[in-house]
């Protein structure tokens, strides 16, 4: 059984999550190119390697960031959006 | 590759004959006469034996050939008009110049640059921005960039000219064909003016290779079979509900799976969690499975869109195209899509 840890919750199984997709950020629509804005809804960052990505824990309602290596299936590290941790 | 300009480099003496006969009597009669032996009467003289199978022509120079515009013009072929017909009309143009070195076995010189149109004030940026949008809409690389940029690719020019006249406040940019050169493996460099990439799962490895941005993302989707059987299942079943298929194989094994995994991941590891449910949604639906084995469990790659459809065929990077997102089906569609 996959473990995940929920930074309110702690670790729960994988079956009490679910997965959000990657952190984007939004380009100001006022002050982006039409490519900028158009990579921003169109395209995203597919390629291996760490992610940061919004998952949710089902039961408690939790949105939070986890920091996850898209090859191994390795949580690096999880914490909630506002948490976010200084080295960033 | 122009072998002409090898023998040509090699040779001791000036071995170039001239390229066009000059005959001192002319026939009594041609299919087609043309006056003006410079670039466009050539070409036209070139292009009607190519692709009309003309070839009883007569090309004629009062001076030398290259004694006009084609000798004296400065060696820039580009297609960033202001009209949509102008712009398509030169990018036809550019396109037959690109492999005409190789055709006429010489070496024409060809290569791509980018190119900066510099406005040096607000009416001029606007235009620039007109053709811009123009060269945009008939398919033409062009866009607006700031000092910044100019700066950045032009670190000799200086932005504010001087001090003395109106500063560079911005550009037309219309970039080179950004073309591809070849490919890097592990048994060396192969160089080569088009590559396909058709690797499903593996595309997002290979898109940053080009900078190419997509909307691809990649996740498992997983399968098992069970230990064989005698036939007793003649038809595919499958439940959307229950997230499941399956079939039984010539070789008697029940082949099923689901649908994908709900997260990204590029990697075909197989999951217990996978087996379990699908094991427990196969014995809701057919209970005289319950005690049979699982023999395999495997998972595969799929490279996803968000609206599930292909991308196949160019890209913005020239030479480098792209077979992608097969998603559930790649097998079903691989004879078409090599077709």
């Amino acid at each position: 059984m996959k473990i995940i840890c929920c930074p309110v919750n702690g670790p729960r199984p994988l079956q009490e999550f679910r997965f959000g997709g990657e952190v984007r950020f939004m380009p100001d629509p006022g002050d982006s190119s039409d490519e900028q804005w158009a990579d921003y809804v169109f395209n995203r960052s597919g390629e291996p390697g760490v992610k940061r990505e919004w998952w949710y824990h089902i039961a408690s309602g939790t949105w939070f960031v986890a920091e996850r290596n898209t090859v191994t299936d390795e949580f690096v590290r999880t914490y909630l959006y506002e948490d976010q941790p200084a080295d960033e | 590759m122009p072998y002409r300009l090898l023998k040509f480099a090699l040779a001791k003496e000036y071995p170039e004959p001239r390229m066009f006969h000059s005959p001192e009597v002319l026939k009594d009669e041609y299919d087609v006469v043309i006056i003006g032996g410079g670039g466009h009467g050539l070409a036209a003289a070139y292009y009607l034996a190519m692709n009309h199978g003309i070839t009883n022509v007569a090309v004629l120079e009062k001076s030398y050939i290259g004694s006009g515009g084609t000798g004296r013009n400065t060696a820039i072929i580009r297609s960033n008009y202001l009209t949509p017909e102008g712009c398509r009309f030169y990018n036809t143009s550019i396109e037959l110049f690109k492999d005409l070195s190789r055709t006429l076995d010489l070496n024409l010189f060809y290569s791509q640059r980018g190119h900066f149109t510099l406005a040096h004030s607000p009416a001029s940026l606007n235009t620039q921005r007109w053709r811009a949008e123009v060269n945009k809409q008939v398919g033409v690389d062009s866009r607006i960039v700031d000092p910044a940029f100019i700066g950045d690719r032009l670190p000799q020019l200086d932005l504010a000219c001087g001090g003395h006249l109106p500063p560079v406040c911005g550009a037309l940019y219309h970039p080179p064909g950004a073309i591809v050169a070849g490919v890097h493996t592990d048994k060396g460099f192969i160089k080569t003016r088009k590559v396909l990439s058709a690797v499903a799962g593996w595309t997002t490895s290979i898109t940053p290779m080009v900078g190419l941005r997509t909307p691809l993302v990649v996740h498992p989707l997983q399968a098992m079979v069970t230990e064989p059987l005698k036939p007793w299942l003649d038809h595919i079943v499958v439940s959307a509900t229950l997230h499941l298929y399956v079939s039984q194989s010539s070789r008697g094994e029940l082949v099923t799976g689901a649908s994908l995994d709900p997260y990204e991941l590029i990697s075909t590891r197989s999951t217990l969690g996978f087996a379990e449910q699908l094991a427990g949604h196969l014995i809701d639906l057919f209970p005289c499975v319950s005690q049979i084995n699982v023999l395999r469990q495997w998972a595969g790659l799929c490279d996803m869109t968000p609206d599930f459809s292909p991308i196949m065929g160019k890209t913005p990077v020239k030479g480098f195209y792209l077979d992608a997102q097969f998603r559930l089906v790649g097998e079903k569609g691989a004879a078409a899509v090599g077709h």
